[in-house]
């Protein structure tokens, strides 16, 4: 369902995407891993415009743009097959919880105001948080706000989400809720790609990891392929340094 | 030679001074109106960088901040009928130059100076909202406009608030000014009274008090307006 081909990206001279391929199909749950720097988040925010690509092709369901000649329309119709998720949640400040659920589906979607409530108060359900409804984000601890920001996403009916590192900016507490709203979607067959070294994500939802470092992908796998016996000696290395494998080290002291 | 200070006449005279009260509120109102329009325009042509037009304001900025207000205020009184003259003569046009009232120049004036000034604060206050608020607009597919509409904008108001209401209140002082170009308002209304009687000083702080009042009613209407924006932020303790 996501195909990208031939994908780069550059910052001024600093190549952080050399040419990645990557094919994505429904219903899979994608984990980007790798150091930082590697190009994970880049990769992410290719696929829905927030960075606009130097080079490649990337398709999403029927809709295929290629970065050298996209036009508006173009990066419109693609950001309606995505929706992101943010290590810093992003939710829209000046709006209520409900709010920025509803906000997409009554000014992009040109919904009734009546039917975005009841999907929003629906959603907000979903993630738990109707009781939070009217509730400022400011008022929100992290926890919730990423819930919410996971609503959002969901109100966009995409073919993906992506998730930015959503766990990561969170307080140790509030990763557990956060994790069991990503599984519930998962088990709805939400086709999801994360960036994230939270393992207990990757190991007991993920379908797919994928290891990326110096901009290109450099090995992929089931979780229990790539952490127990991967092939690539980077990989190793990084899932060494990362305490994230269950390799045997080389040596003992 | 009476006492030093008459109280009596002071009082007196509030009645004469006050009665002009409405045309240095008219000249503020409109003034401010089109600055704050033309300092949004000029913020948003400054912010998106819009081509040939950025660079303009970038020196109709600069000009206005680096000459008093005063200067400004006679270039517009004297330079705008001659450049209308200039245009009547080549384009064989036949507007009416000197039926045009000395208020309407003091109104361009005032708004142009008070505009600049204010298209920097609007400027910064979009700028100032988290790059991460756009970025999630566009991952619900809003265009750029929906998103400066819903979104950046308001955010944007609550920050300038303050900056803008200091910028207003100086607009209402500055209306003090235009006395310079023949035009009667409540300080040339002071100056006529006071060198009837000689007494300037009793007449200065009849005008005083009364520009502070404005200013009191102002600043008290602006203290309400930002409470109202800013409920969606969380107060710290202090």
């Amino acid at each position: 369902m996501i195909d990208i081909r031939g994908l780069k990206k550059s910052y001024g001279d600093q190549e952080v995407l050399k040419g990645v391929d990557f094919k994505v199909k429904k219903g899979e749950i994608v984990t980007l891993i790798g150091p930082s720097g590697a190009g994970k988040t880049t990769l992410l925010r290719t696929l829905n415009w927030l960075d606009a690509p130097s080079d490649g092709v990337i398709t999403i369901g029927d809709v295929t743009v290629n970065a050298s000649k996209a036009t508006k329309q173009d990066i419109h119709r693609l950001r309606k097959k995505t929706a992101m998720v943010f290590q810093h949640y992003n939710l829209f400040a000046n709006k209520t919880a409900l709010e920025n659920v509803t906000e997409s589906l009554i000014y992009v979607k040109k919904m009734k105001k009546k039917e975005a409530v009841e999907i929003g108060k629906e959603l907000l359900d979903k993630v738990g948080l109707l009781d939070k409804a009217d509730a400022y984000p400011a008022f929100l601890s992290g926890g919730q706000q990423q819930r919410v920001g996971i609503a959002r996403a969901l109100a966009v009916e995409p073919d993906v989400i992506l998730f930015d590192e959503p766990t990561s900016a969170l307080d140790p507490e509030w990763v557990g809720e956060v994790l069991s709203v990503m599984n519930e979607i998962a088990k709805g067959g939400m086709t999801m790609i994360v960036v994230s070294h939270e393992m207990r994500f990757v190991k007991s939802v993920a379908t797919r990891v994928v290891f990326l470092d110096g901009g290109v992908i450099v090995e992929e796998g089931t979780p229990e392929k790539l952490f127990t016996s991967p092939e690539n000696e980077r990989t190793k290395q990084f899932l060494r340094m990362a305490h994230l494998g269950d390799i045997p080290d080389d040596y003992v002291i | 030679m009476g006492s030093v200070f008459d109280f009596n006449f002071m009082i007196s005279t509030i009645p004469e001074i006050i009665k002009f009260l409405p045309v240095t509120l008219m000249i503020a109102v409109y003034s401010g109106i089109i600055a704050l329009v033309l300092g949004f325009a000029v913020a948003i042509v400054r912010v998106f960088k819009v081509k040939i037009l950025s660079p303009i304001c970038l020196v109709y900025i600069s000009f206005i901040r680096g000459t008093p207000a005063m200067v400004q205020l006679l270039v517009a009184y004297y330079g705008i009928p001659i450049m209308l003259k200039g245009i009547n003569e080549s384009l064989g046009t036949n507007w009416n130059v000197t039926g045009i009232p000395a208020s309407v120049f003091a109104v361009i004036a005032l708004a142009l100076n008070s505009g600049a000034f204010m298209s920097e604060t609007i400027r910064s206050a979009i700028l100032s909202v988290d790059a991460g608020q756009l970025e999630a607009c566009y991952s619900v597919n809003m265009s750029t406009f929906q998103a400066m509409r819903r979104i950046i904008l308001p955010q944007a108001f609550t920050v300038a608030l303050p900056s803008l209401g200091n910028s207003l209140i100086s607009l209402l002082k500055e209306t003090s000014l235009i006395f310079n170009i023949s035009v009667i308002e409540m300080m040339a209304a002071a100056k006529i009274v006071g060198s009837r009687s000689f007494r300037f000083f009793e007449v200065y702080i009849v005008v005083a008090l009364i520009y502070w009042g404005c200013c009191l009613t102002m600043e008290r209407i602006l203290v309400l307006l930002e409470r109202s924006t800013r409920k969606y932020e969380r107060n710290v303790a202090k």
